[in-house]
């Protein structure tokens, strides 16, 4: 399993967001935590077609997309939108 | 044409173009050579140093020259941070702010800071009872801006300075890019203020932090003293100058300037208001010069062009945000996703006339009428 964050350092939300996934990173040692900046890594961030919104969460299970978590979410409501998929 | 971006950029005046290149031809000096020609340059900074100190009620030493209002944030947030982390490493911020204030926040929460957010009130002001209470022993510092550059609104500088006075640990920086050469806003309490001059009539390529004698900074760029140590590089005699006569010209009838705008505002506000599907973002206590709007079902780039097809010049969002991203100010105010999205700025000068306003408000209805029937 893998988790794809896509942030921005223009973007707020991601000033709240990507701390708390990192926070969070270390109740799941078997997934892989990967991270992308929008304009640094445009190539990959190509690839998953993201939105208007920034970031973007995307939970990968054996390569096929399970969750995608858009926008500002606070460490409770992300925590419950991770184990949802991964349980 | 008709250019309604004024808050992006200002269109340089004349007098200080002639200033600039004045200086450029006549003084060619390195000001910090120690021969004649460079102390011609260096008493020549000291003396536009000095006037922009008179004129904002500050000390000469307490200016450092920048390269634009993003590097005056970015020497203002990574310089404390760098500085002052054994005091702590909490910063407090606004949803209000421009990508210049993030940028820098993000990079330092990737290095360990933690950064909160202070709410906002329904009109969009600084809930200072909330500021308060995000306040902790190792805030080290809280970063605003004095106007909004997407809405307009103006905070209370002047009330949060004072209450930020209990707290001596937190230094308190103001990104004052749309309020100078607009409003009076007194200085006294803030420890950090950005400018910059392309936003008053002035040459791009020049700004300035403001920082209070006691406080110390990290630099960003490591070299010679300069005009001061917290930022290298050769002096730029004639960019500073020209800043100095923009900043003088720009406090000339201010107050005047500001009654007028504020009638161009209404005249705008009243146009907008006859159309059930537009929304006026900006409050109506916000800065004159900015109106900040969103019509219903019409992207706001598509109506931007649409405009710009009659030579009518106005922005989406604001132009250094990211163009795939919905506006987190508007959003703040609104509450209403599809608004922040989809919204449109009009930025006003006294340059505008009444003819372009009425202009504006024809095209805009030739554009509405076009853009809904698709």
């Amino acid at each position: 399993m893998k988790i794809i964050y896509i942030g921005a350092v223009w973007c707020p939300a991601c000033l709240i967001v990507k701390p708390v996934l990192k926070k969070l990173q270390s109740n799941y040692v078997n997934i892989d935590f990967i991270y992308y900046d929008y304009d640094m890594d445009e190539e990959e961030v190509n690839k998953y077609q993201v939105g208007k919104v920034l970031p973007e969460i995307i939970i990968f299970d054996n390569d096929k997309e399970i969750q995608r978590i858009i926008g500002e979410k606070n460490k409770k409501e992300l925590e419950g939108l991770i184990n949802e998929v991964i349980k | 044409m008709i250019y309604l971006d004024y808050s992006a950029t200002t269109p340089v005046n004349k007098e200080v173009l002639d200033t600039f290149n004045k200086v450029s031809l006549n003084y060619i000096g390195n000001p910090n050579s120690l021969h004649k020609l460079g102390v011609e340059a260096k008493t020549l900074i000291n003396s536009a140093t000095e006037q922009i100190a008179d004129i904002l009620k500050i000390k000469p030493s307490e200016i450092i020259y920048t390269s634009s209002a993003s590097e005056a944030n970015n020497l203002a947030i990574k310089g404390i941070a760098l500085k002052y982390q054994n005091r702590g490493k909490h910063i407090i911020t606004t949803p209000l702010e421009h990508s210049s204030i993030y940028g820098p926040l993000n990079y330092l929460s990737d290095l360990g800071f933690e950064i909160d957010f202070v709410n906002i009130t329904d009109n969009g002001m600084i809930d200072i009872d909330h500021l308060k209470s995000l306040i902790r022993n190792d805030t080290i510092l809280f970063t605003t801006n004095s106007v909004n550059s997407e809405l307009g609104i103006i905070q209370p500088i002047e009330e949060i300075g004072k209450m930020l006075k209990g707290y001596p640990k937190c230094y308190f920086h103001v990104d004052m890019v749309q309020s100078i050469g607009k409003i009076h806003i007194p200085l006294d309490n803030v420890d950090l203020i950005s400018i910059e001059a392309h936003k008053f009539y002035g040459i791009k390529g020049i700004g300035m932090l403001i920082k209070k004698d006691k406080i110390l900074l990290e630099p960003l760029i490591h070299g010679g003293k300069s005009t001061t140590v917290f930022r290298s590089g050769t002096p730029a005699t004639s960019l500073i100058v020209s800043l100095a006569k923009a900043l003088r010209l720009s406090y000339i009838n201010l107050d005047e300037k500001y009654k007028y705008v504020q009638n161009l505002n209404n005249l705008i506000r009243m146009g907008l208001e006859k159309y059930d599907d537009v929304a006026v973002n900006s409050p109506i206590n916000a800065l004159p010069y900015v109106i900040n709007f969103s019509v219903d079902g019409i992207k706001p780039e598509t109506f931007m062009h649409a405009l710009e097809e009659y030579d009518i010049y106005i922005s989406t969002q604001t132009a250094c945000s990211n163009p795939n991203n919905i506006s987190k100010a508007v959003y703040s105010v609104t509450k209403d996703s599809k608004k922040a999205g989809s919204s449109l700025r009009i930025s006003l000068s006294h340059l505008t006339t009444e003819n372009e306003v009425e202009q504006f408000l024809k095209f805009f209805d030739v554009c509405y009428k076009k853009l809904k029937l698709k």
